[in-house]
């Protein structure tokens, strides 16, 4: 029971922390928060639903229109929000992104379909369960396949931070935007990108999670939460941060409704946003700056 | 504003006179309209009493905070709840109601103490969820997420809805009087210090947080008074109408209306609930509409339209000072474009 238990909870906490890198890379280079993340996600699935059962094709074509509906609506975003990527707009921005959510949530429900509509995504691949340590632990090939992208996006995102001269222009802003302007390096263009990549790790995100759950046009806000939360109990700008955060509150979730009761689980993500704020503002990984209250 | 000669408009404007002649238009009318659009007034008029509130917390004091509906939702089902359970008369739950809620209002400062802005904004949005989660799990109480019949109230007469229309309107226009009153204080004005800037604040001798904690406790008790309101003209109580998506109108209301504006808190609700009326076959467009307009009031017009009006209707913004004051962070005479364009 636990490690069926641990192994889900890890596929969803790994699905969290994509949401949570989405949370961490936008804070990080634009100091902002985007509510309209949750509904790219639910986007995402839906776009793969759309691909995979309307159209007919393969799980691998629904990446590159994921990305592509992904990236449509990151620029779409950063030019309607563009005068308020600032400091001093952060509220006004906070604002604005649930204006935005809205949007995009009726778009949602309007192309297909009506309330309370719930969509199957058949499932990514199939086959026998991986079977380790003679049973023990059994992880269906899905729940895998969850993980291996996740994975992937998260090392990806990090050799792109790491390697790229655009990932170091991005942390030069985020350490300081005035400095970083002054030496030539072009903000606005990093303020986009950076909207851009978050919205694209949440619709990946939701593209990965949608043929383990069903999909529905309000899925997207409770996901955001509980992203937002994984981010905060990393310290809202620690990329490793992010991810182990989201494992946490996986497990925790998992633990919770197995050990406790399956409605108590909801209210995990909540306690942890709470403790976390109050408590540890400054999260796991949190430097010191990343107290921003 | 003793320094200005008050203009005749201002004079009416600003006392209590045009509130009241209003409100006494709106009785004569609201009591000759069929029931389906006098219940609509009705919830008009409770949400002006509800942004009233919650504009004392987001608009004058500068806290934004996403529990306000859950406050409204645990003054709703206490009231209900106490006559149900109970047998408690009406108006003795409506108080019980609005008192424990300030109470509970109350404790939601201690994170505001800790937290501002953003962060702020996401320990309320946790706890709302919370308060919605136990509204909908705690059945033997709250009897879950079906809701339950509220009792309705009836005095002199009058059918439950007139009887909830005009208790809510005596209310709220009292609400509305004593609110700009207190708001023309000293004490008001240290609501609008700490919104500005807290630290100035606390150095001009303001108890920054004595007024978090008073600005916490009032928006509260009204919200929760409105909630006790609500449950008698709905007669009917249950937790969907007090998420998130009611949170998020409220704050369309509020914005749309005007942060930190008396009459904004009037117009706000009315249009969004007229809009909303219209708006009840499609809930896509619905949200595509009303999200597009927070969208738009933010960038564009981001002190809502009781200011505009003001301009139009000639009258100089300068007779009000706390209706001139900025929102949140930004200057008042600047839109955020503006200073986007000076590349600042």
């Amino acid at each position: 029971m636990l490690s069926v238990l641990l192994a889900s909870g890890v596929a969803n906490g790994l699905i969290y922390g994509l949401i949570a890198l989405g949370v961490v890379v936008l804070s990080k280079a634009a100091n902002a928060f985007n509510f309209s993340q949750g509904d790219v996600m639910a986007l995402g699935g839906f776009a793969s639903y759309s691909v995979i059962v309307s159209m007919g094709y393969g799980p691998v074509a629904a990446v590159p229109i994921v990305v592509i509906v992904a990236l449509f609506m990151g620029l779409l975003s950063y030019l309607l929000l563009r005068p308020l990527m600032k400091a001093e707009h952060a509220v006004a921005l906070l604002i604005a992104t649930i204006g935005l959510s809205f949007v995009i949530k009726g778009m949602i429900r309007l192309v297909w379909g009506g309330r309370g509509d719930y969509l199957a995504v058949p499932p990514l691949i199939s086959g026998p369960p991986l079977i380790l340590f003679d049973g023990k632990i059994i992880v269906p090939l899905q729940y895998l396949l969850m993980m291996g992208g996740a994975l992937l996006m998260i090392m990806l995102f990090t050799l792109f931070f790491r390697f790229t001269r655009l990932g170091l222009f991005m942390r030069s802003v985020a350490d300081n935007p005035r400095a970083a302007q002054i030496v030539g390096i072009p903000t606005h263009l990093v303020l986009c990108c950076a909207m851009v990549l978050s919205l694209i790790v949440s619709a990946v995100a939701g593209f990965l999670l949608a043929p383990a759950t069903l999909i529905y046009p309000d899925m997207g806000f409770a996901l955001f939460l509980k992203g937002f939360a994984a981010a905060i109990v990393g310290g809202v700008t620690s990329l490793p941060g992010a991810v182990v955060g989201g494992i946490l509150l996986g497990v925790t979730e998992l633990l919770v409704s197995g050990y406790i009761s399956s409605q108590a689980q909801e209210l995990s993500a909540f306690v942890l946003i709470f403790v976390a704020l109050i408590f540890f503002p400054r999260g796991l990984f949190g430097g010191r700056k990343s107290r921003s209250v | 504003m003793s320094e200005t000669k008050p203009s005749l408009l201002s004079v009416v404007t600003g006392s209590w006179v045009l509130p009241v002649f209003i409100a006494c238009v709106v009785a004569v009318v609201g009591l000759g309209l069929n029931p389906y659009l006098l219940f609509l007034l009705t919830r008009i008029v409770i949400f002006v009493m509800l942004i009233i509130g919650l504009n004392v917390l987001m608009g004058y004091s500068g806290q934004l905070s996403f529990a306000h509906a859950a406050l409204f939702g645990i003054g709703a089902y206490a009231t209900g709840l106490l006559q149900v359970h109970l047998d408690v008369p009406f108006a003795i739950a409506l108080c019980a109601a609005t008192v424990g809620v300030m109470g509970v209002g109350t404790l939601m400062v201690l994170p505001a103490l800790r937290l501002s802005g953003i962060h702020l904004a996401i320990a309320t949005l946790a706890i709302a969820q919370a308060v919605h989660w136990v509204l909908v799990n705690w059945t033997s109480v709250t009897f879950g997420a079906g809701g339950f019949r509220a009792p309705a109230i009836r005095l002199f007469g009058l059918d439950k809805t007139e009887t909830a229309f005009l208790v809510a309107l005596v209310s709220t226009t009292i609400c509305y009087l004593l609110v700009r009153q207190l708001l023309r204080t000293s004490f008001g004005r240290r609501f609008i210090a700490v919104r500005d800037n807290a630290v100035a604040a606390a150095a001009n001798g303001v108890n920054v947080t004595a007024v978090k904690t008073m600005a916490f406790a009032l928006s509260a008790a009204i919200a929760a008074f409105a909630g006790g309101l609500y449950s008698a003209l709905l007669g009917f109580v249950a937790p969907e109408s007090f998420n998130l998506e009611q949170m998020i109108l409220m704050k369309i209301m509020t914005v749309v209306g005007g942060l930190g504006t008396m009459v904004g808190a009037v117009i706000g609700p009315a249009l969004v609930i007229v809009l909303q009326e219209q708006l009840r076959e499609s809930q896509g467009w619905l949200e595509i509409i009303f999200g597009s307009m927070l969208i738009g009031f933010v960038l564009f017009l981001p002190s809502g339209l009781a200011p505009l009006l003001k301009r139009l209707s000639g009258q100089s913004a300068r007779t009000e000072t706390v209706a001139l004051a900025p929102r949140t962070g930004q200057p008042a005479d600047r839109k955020p474009a503006v200073m986007n364009a000076e590349g600042n």
